[in-house]
């Protein structure tokens, strides 16, 4: 029978410390979109609940030229996809935001549930680690920060420790000549997971390609980042044979499987195809 | 053609009677109905697609506190039912024929108790071998699903008229080809719920059925009770699509454990059961089509053999498989064809009644060996689909008469909505544009020799009318429409109309909602029902008024002399005068109407229905080279239904049938895993969403009346799902020269095709 204690800390330290002494007895809920569907299927069965839904202030969107944008774990996707600062300096983020499920998932959900289920299938993740994104883990301990690439370990599993709550994400500040792209296929239905997602965000001048951040979703395990791909093109002038040429390296960076959006082979073709395109349009983007 | 004279009610945009409660959520679903005492009821399922009980032991599951009753196959006589082979049973008698075959169920004080009890009922089971092709399940030496039926052929349909052979030798052109269509599940909202109650021998079952008399006779037959001993009462029903026509077990072993509990006990199916072994699911077929052409286009010959997976047990895929071989030749001119259908069992899940019933199978073939052929003569898809269209009077080779028709007026419209012409003359890469015409019953006449309805329409003191119906209200907005009628007829205003549940206690006997029947049918009793309340009226109303009642005439609730409209009586004037008086009575009227269509013999010769609806629609595409991604840039849909009762509802009707049928053709499809469905939820079975259906969709409907309908009205309910994914494919075809013969038309297969046709 279903049957847990539902705890709802009004801090982040009380959080860690209820986490800590339940341990593997508690989960930890945040918008509670999948955790409540794993219960439902009987995925899980927890003693406790760990909401963070009391925890003020958890939820906060900021920019500022220095530091760029901050982002509370709590922050719904609803509430990032509308934010005026996102959109005006992140168009790559509200783009992404603005595709994940439908509007009632996007009002529940949080991007730090989002990026702790750790779900290779999901977008949030890719952009902003197109983008150099860091999250901050807190625990009694104390606090670290990695890299997006260090957070995704394998499918469904984050570097996240035991009695440690993700609490902020943070983006560096806009580049200069910054050309970006986001193609989420989804040919089955438009509400539906990426059969294959790629995010790149580059940085061109004078037809030159200083910097470049290419990520994928729905691919591999987890969401990758496709450093040979990258390479093909950093540091030189930008060819459209370079760039169906990043395509093809990055088809060869990334491990799909079979599954109802389709076959391996195919998703790998997409890869090949996809990817050029996200960088047309990128360089299309930039302005100067 | 007939025009529609001009009405006071009929054809007016107006809000649907039920659509109040609707959005209110003050209508009762199945889940609001809370009884006292109410268990609930959860079924034990079989983990196997085909396996024998060695024994069951429910002893555990009794002992949990909480739990009222267990029931299994021991509480049941064990007598077969289903609508038309009896092979199915309320809970496995023996053997398990497909992964969800209920075998045993608890009813316990909430769910959770229930679903635990589950878990303590001890099934040893014996697997069997198990079959889930049906040209697998056809061969010789394939494991038998039923006793007796020899290479799991369930009814086999073996037709030809005229003489085929020659007719192919006298052919200008012949194509043939082979098409596979798919599984495809109704995904109402609202899954297949019902709660029971048992006391002094009688069943009364709160259901959300759209067939209520069917669900009644079937269900007794299956308990072992007389139909009068069990009474249907239709709860709010959030969607049927055929899916809620009570050819499952929900209510049944809802009833053998109310009875065995003495209590009411609720069983709801959740999503995955909704999938495993609730609603029937659109019949699988296998199409082999072969045609004749003459050059300037006409169809000389058809062949057609048909493969249908009937799944476990029968449902109503035979009627349905019946429907796929033979109905489309009423849609184009046939005169010498041949068909032969098989359906077989498979351990699957059963099959059955969905939206179109074998029409939009058999059109994913036919439409599409249309296409071929036209693009072989030589000659416009929609040309060629003119020149064999039927028109009024045409008789089938099997029978059936066609009335009023306008298929040719519906290919015109749709050929001009979607710039049929002007797309074609000026092409862009990567675009094409693609058809496909349809014709379906309104009613069919299959079930015991009748194709009928009654309605009673009483009269209150007040002038308010009250339609009594047992038709019930599936979502498609039939209240409205006999509202509609009723309130026309009678010359009241549609807020003076209002009618009943549906009810098997209270109303007389009706089929229900299927073969796009009830407008046609249940209208026209209706509509019976409300001219003779009116002709009492009228009676009383003449000696108020001092008029022979040939004279009178009513409009908005009053009752007036013709010419002289000045003076008048109110409705509920001469309704009050009627009955309050020495030897007073209420105004009430019984209605009936029984379609003058023909039972179909052995050989499936017949008149189906007493009138014929006819669609056409066009698909323009977009398809990506590159990734194979197919976009519905613009949809037509021209549907021939008759007078528009209710334009709203209708347009609603079209709309809702063309995502169903994009959902057919590109997005839904089920994979299997040794007869399990791999993923019976909604993020892997995908329906489309309002952001997937077409850029821009154009619908009407054709300047149409019937002489045999309520008010020259038509059924409409299911055309508008039939060629849509055979219109899609034909229009890839046009794009990018590819040709999907097997659905859903994924992108993946788009692109392989597109890869090896450039190879
Ligand atoms: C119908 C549907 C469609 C979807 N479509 C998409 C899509 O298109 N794209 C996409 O990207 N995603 C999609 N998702 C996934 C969805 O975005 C995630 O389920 C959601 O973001 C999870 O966020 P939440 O706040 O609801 O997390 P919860 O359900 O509360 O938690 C999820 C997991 O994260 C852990 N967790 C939550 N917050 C923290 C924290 N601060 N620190 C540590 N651990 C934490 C929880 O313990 C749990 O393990 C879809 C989900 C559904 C149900």
């Amino acid at each position: 029978m279903l049957d847990f204690e539902y705890l709802e800390p009004t801090t982040v330290e009380e959080a860690c410390t209820l986490l800590q002494s339940y341990g593997d007895e508690a989960v930890l809920m945040s918008g509670g979109a999948a955790v409540t569907m794993w219960i439902s299927q009987r995925l899980l069965a927890p003693e406790a609940i760990i909401s963070l839904a009391k925890i003020p202030n958890f939820d906060y969107v900021r920019f500022s030229e220095k530091d760029g944008l901050t982002i509370g774990a709590g922050a719904r996707h609803r509430d990032i996809e509308m934010s005026p600062l996102v959109r005006q300096h992140y168009p790559l983020l509200y783009e992404t935001f603005s595709k994940v499920a439908q509007p009632r998932i996007r009002y529940m959900a949080t991007i730090g549930g989002n990026l702790c289920t750790g779900d290779p299938a999901t977008d949030p993740g890719t952009s902003l680690m197109a983008l150099d994104a860091e999250v901050t883990l807190t625990s009694t301990e104390g606090k670290r920060v990695l890299s997006l690439e260090e957070f995704f370990v394998d499918y469904y599993q984050t570097a996240l420790k035991q009695g440690e709550v993700l609490t902020e994400v943070r983006v560096p500040p806009p580049a200069e000549w910054a050309g970006w792209s986001r193609i989420k296929f989804t040919p089955r239905t438009e509400e539906d997971f990426a059969t294959v997602g790629v995010s790149v965000a580059l940085k061109v001048r004078s037809g030159e390609c200083e910097d470049i951040r290419l990520a994928l979703n729905s691919v591999a395990p987890v969401i990758v980042r496709a450093h040979r791909a990258e390479e093909v093109l950093r540091g030189k002038r930008v060819t459209d044979e370079l760039v169906n040429e990043a395509g093809e390296v990055a088809a060869t960076e990334v491990e799909p499987t079979d599954d109802m959006r389709g076959s391996a082979d195919y998703k790998r073709h997409l890869v090949k195809v996809l990817v050029p395109r996200a960088m047309r349009q990128a360089l299309e983007r930039i302005d100067g | 053609m007939a025009t529609a004279q001009t009405y006071s009610v009929i054809g007016q945009r107006v809000n649907r009677t039920e659509g109040y409660g609707k959005v209110s959520g003050e209508t009762k679903y199945i889940a609001d109905i809370l009884l006292v005492g109410m268990l609930h009821g959860k079924i034990l399922r079989s983990p196997y697609p085909h396996a024998r009980i060695l024994s069951i032991d429910t002893s555990k599951a009794e002992r949990l506190p909480g739990v009222r009753a267990v029931v299994t196959a021991d509480d049941t006589i064990k007598q077969g039912w289903g609508a038309f082979l009896q092979d199915q049973y309320p809970l496995t008698v023996g053997v398990a024929r497909y992964v969800g075959d209920e075998v045993a169920a608890v009813a316990a004080v909430d769910e959770a108790t229930a679903q635990e009890a589950l878990e303590l009922i001890d099934v040893e089971w014996e697997e069997l071998p198990a079959v889930f092709d049906p040209e697998e399940a056809m061969q010789e030496g394939a494991p038998l699903i039923h006793a007796g039926k020899e290479r799991n052929i369930a009814i086999k349909i073996d037709v030809e008229r005229g003489d085929v052979d020659r007719a192919f030798a006298e052919s200008d052109l012949v194509v043939e080809d082979t098409f596979q269509s798919m599984h495809q599940w109704h995904c109402a909202i609202e899954t297949i719920g019902s709660v029971a109650e048992y006391s002094h021998g009688k069943y009364t079952i709160h259901m959300n059925t759209s067939t209520i008399y069917m669900a009644r006779g079937r269900i007794a037959t299956a308990l072992g009770v007389s139909e009068a001993d069990v009474r249907i009462v239709q709860s709010g029903v959030g969607g049927a699509f055929g899916g809620k026509s009570c050819d499952d077990n929900n209510a049944i072993v809802a009833a053998l454990l109310a009875k065995k509990a003495q209590r009411p006990v609720r069983i709801i199916n959740t999503r995955d059961e909704e999938f495993l072994a609730g609603s029937r699911p659109r019949v699988p077929m296998k199409i082999w089509i072969k045609m004749g052409f003459m050059t300037d286009g006409r169809i000389r010959a058809k062949q057609i053999r048909v493969v249908a997976d009937n799944g476990a047990y029968s449902g109503k895929a035979p009627a349905v498989t019946g429907v796929a071989a033979l109905r489309h030749d009423t849609a184009y001119r046939f005169t010498d064809v041949k068909t032969e259908a098989y359906l077989v069992y498979t351990n699957k899940i059963p099959t059955g009644a969905f939206r179109g019933f074998g029409n939009p199978s058999a059109e994913w073939a036919l439409e599409q060996l249309m296409d071929i052929a036209a693009d072989k003569l030589g000659i416009d898809p929609i040309d060629l689909a003119r020149i064999n269209a039927v028109e009024a009077g045409y008789v089938s080779p099997h029978g059936n008469r066609v009335g009023s028709c306008e298929l040719i007026q519906c290919i015109d419209k749709v050929e001009e909505l979607i710039g049929w012409k002007e797309k074609r003359a000026n092409r862009v890469p990567y675009r094409g544009l693609g058809m496909g015409c349809t014709v379906h019953v309104s009613g069919k006449r299959h079930f015991m020799d009748y194709d009928g309805a009654t309605a009673t329409v009483k009269v209150n003191e007040d002038g308010k009318v009250y339609i009594l119906s047992g038709e019930g209200e599936g979502g498609q907005g039939i209240y409205t429409v006999l509202c509609m009628i009723a309130a026309e007829e009678l010359g009241v205003p549609l807020e003076e109309v209002s009618i009943s549940q549906a009810d098997t206690d209270v109303n007389t006997f009706c089929l229900g909602a299927f073969g796009s029947r009830v407008t046609y049918v249940a209208g026209n009793a209706v509509r019976d029902a409300a001219a003779k309340a009116r002709q009492q009226l009228f009676e009383e109303a003449s000696h108020l008024l001092e008029a022979d009642a040939e004279e009178l005439g009513s409009k908005d609730g009053r009752i007036f002399v013709k010419g002289s409209e000045s003076r008048y009586i109110t409705v509920a004037d001469a309704a009050r005068a009627r009955l309050f008086r020495r030897g007073g009575a209420p105004i009430i009227a019984f209605g009936s109407f029984d379609a003058d269509s023909v039972m179909q013999d052995d050989t499936r010769y017949g008149n189906e229905s007493g009138g014929y609806n006819f669609g056409c629609q066009a698909a323009e595409v977009e398809v990506d080279p590159e990734t194979g991604q197919v976009r519905v840039l613009h949809y037509a849909s021209v549907a021939d239904c008759g007078t528009v009762i209710n334009p709203i509802g209708a347009e609603g009707q079209v709309d809702g049938a063309l995502a169903q049928g994009i959902g057919y053709a590109m997005t839904e499809g089920m994979t299997f895993e040794d007869g399990r469905p791999s993923e019976p939820n909604f993020s892997g079975y995908r329906i489309p969403s309002m952001r997937d259906m077409p850029r821009k969709l154009s619908s009407a409907f054709a300047d149409s009346y019937e002489p045999t309908g309520p008010f020259g009205a038509k059924g409409l309910g299911e055309l508008g799902t039939d060629p849509t994914a055979a219109a899609i494919s034909n229009a890839i075809f046009d794009a990018v020269g590819v040709r999907i013969k097997t659905l859903p038309i994924t992108p993946e297969k788009v692109l392989r095709a597109i890869q090896e046709k450039d190879a």
